[in-house]
């Protein structure tokens, strides 16, 4: 033990465990991991422990701790792709038009018929389930903001294709034909 | 928000929500209590103590004994360079080769006021400001970087040192020039001595960060990822000292280093200190108790926000005194028009 320097990361470690420990679980069993989720879980928080200084630069501890946790769920995935499929509502790495996937649940019809991709999928699953920002998410999924606001707008697009709706830029474009004519 | 992205989140938001709520739910409370996982984080840290020290303890002897043989075979004739240091120089350059002393900083004070102050000073310099580093006759960005630095190391109980002197030229799109003089005292067989000088591939001899950022939030992301996960305020204080001994640094960067030191809890500020060749700066330390022995490292920072000196000391349990282990000393960080020039 650190003396000091140990008594203030575990102050600092708890606060943090009960703010988001039921949030990260309930993230990491809603990528379908099954009992390793827990295991993913736990190694999150072991990282946030020893990673403490590098968290408290950082700033943001929740979006720091989604980024290790959806980490630690690729990695596992991985392993596990060996032996069996990925399967929904995960959105990293797993394609929507998967025949399994798409007959799996009547509802998810409605989400593969728009034809996101998975990152398209994922920021939208972040951005509405967990409201973050788009920096928020950037730094979950590790792209740049504009990359986040990008996925999203052309997700936007297949939706309102999908759905009859006119995205800002259609209805712009519409108006622009109109004033011409 | 855009009237027509709130229509189609209002789509987008009741299927996402579906989703979650498809989504298996963990079964209640979660698998462990606060306490339980410090309890492993701090067991996994001591195993990971325990085998760095093995590993450590194994390179030092590997590094003596290749010292030895290459003092004794001596470096190939093609290695050598005639404006070099014969061994004899090379000794010269590298007293004293008995163990040196602890510096004797100040007393601690907290760090973030006093280096937040500096860091933020040091950020608004301009290449070729630095006070004690001039840039030569290159323009700040041209040219080569150059390094001259000094180490000393120090095996636990040891009254002699392992001395190792360097000159690094290099640039990321020419060859570059590392000029070395090694000295290893072994109270046995006397001293050994070796002097090289060999030509570095473009891009220099490799350093752990590659590309070190001016933005300390992304600095510290960087110092983290380059080795194994930091347990404390002295493992940032190491890093920050190998990214000063891999890199010519602009002030932005030094500033972002100091700045990553002023949020560091655990790091303190010692006071003014002079360096073991004289010259006075910002002295701060960490201190942290690894397998019972208490290492501190110290490290002295001048106006311009470059390191001067980083050591580290070693008290085992019940000992009243530290004796060093490690010690380097910048002697030069600068650019210049060309290899084997210097400012």
């Amino acid at each position: 033990m650190h003396g000091v320097d140990d008594e203030d990361r575990n102050v600092w470690f708890t606060a943090v465990y009960e703010a988001h420990q039921h949030e990260i679980l309930g993230y990491l069993y809603g990528l379908r991991l099954g009992r390793s989720a827990e295991d993913a879980w736990q190694e999150t928080f072991l990282e946030a422990w020893e990673q403490a200084h590098v968290i408290s630069a950082f700033g943001n501890v929740r979006a720091w701790l989604f980024k290790v946790a959806r980490r630690r769920a690729i990695d596992e995935l991985r392993r596990r792709k060996r032996h069996a499929e990925p399967r929904w509502p995960l959105p990293i790495g797993v394609s929507v038009s998967d025949a399994k996937v798409r007959h799996e649940l009547e509802f998810l019809h409605r989400v593969a018929d728009y034809n996101l991709t998975s990152k398209e999928l994922e920021v939208l699953y972040l951005q509405h389930v967990y409201n973050f920002s788009d920096a928020e998410i950037a730094t979950v999924i590790g792209k740049s903001s504009d990359s986040v606001r990008k996925y999203r707008e052309k997700a936007h697009k297949k939706i309102a294709a999908a759905e009859g709706l006119e995205t800002g830029a259609a209805r712009r474009r519409r108006l622009a034909r109109e004033g011409a004519v | 928000m855009n009237p027509d992205d709130e229509q189609i989140d209002a789509v987008v938001r009741p299927v996402a929500l579906a989703v979650a709520a498809a989504a298996p739910r963990p079964p209640g409370a979660a698998p462990m209590t606060a306490a339980q996982l410090i309890g492993i984080a701090v067991r996994r840290r001591r195993v990971r103590r325990q085998r760095r020290q093995l590993l450590a303890a194994a390179a030092t002897f590997a590094t003596v004994l290749i010292i030895a043989g290459a003092g004794v075979v001596g470096f190939p004739e093609a290695q050598q360079s005639a404006g070099l240091p014969g061994p004899d120089a090379c000794v010269a350059a590298a007293v004293p080769v008995t163990a040196p002393a602890p510096l004797r900083p100040g007393p601690a004070a907290p760090a973030l006021a006093q280096l937040a102050t500096l860091s933020g000073y040091v950020s608004t310099l301009t290449d070729g400001s630095e006070v004690r580093h001039p840039t030569g006759s290159a323009a700040a960005g041209t040219g080569y970087a150059f390094l001259h630095l000094r180490r000393w190391a120090v095996q636990p109980g040891a009254a002699t040192a392992a001395i190792h002197d360097e000159q690094l030229w290099w640039d990321p799109t020419r060859p570059g020039l590392r000029r070395s003089c090694s000295v290893a005292a072994f109270t046995a067989t006397g001293t050994l001595d070796t002097a090289s000088a060999a030509a570095i591939p473009a891009g220099g001899a490799g350093a752990a960060i590659t590309d070190p950022s001016a933005d300390p939030a992304v600095l510290a992301a960087q110092l983290a990822d380059s080795g194994p996960a930091p347990d404390g305020a002295h493992v940032f204080l190491e890093r920050i000292a190998d990214l000063y001994s891999s890199h010519v640094l602009t002030p932005a960067q030094r500033g972002a280093a100091l700045r990553i030191l002023a949020d560091t809890p655990g790091v303190q500020v010692r006071g003014q200190l002079a360096d073991r060749t004289g010259r006075i700066g910002t002295a701060v330390s960490a201190t942290a108790i690894i397998g019972g022995v208490t290492v501190e490292d110290v490290a002295v920072f001048d106006g311009s926000g470059q390191l001067l000196t980083h050591e580290q000391t070693r008290a085992e349990p019940g000992a009243a005194t530290a004796t060093v282990s490690t010690v380097l000393l910048i002697l030069a960080a600068a650019r210049t028009p060309a290899p084997a020039m210097t400012p």
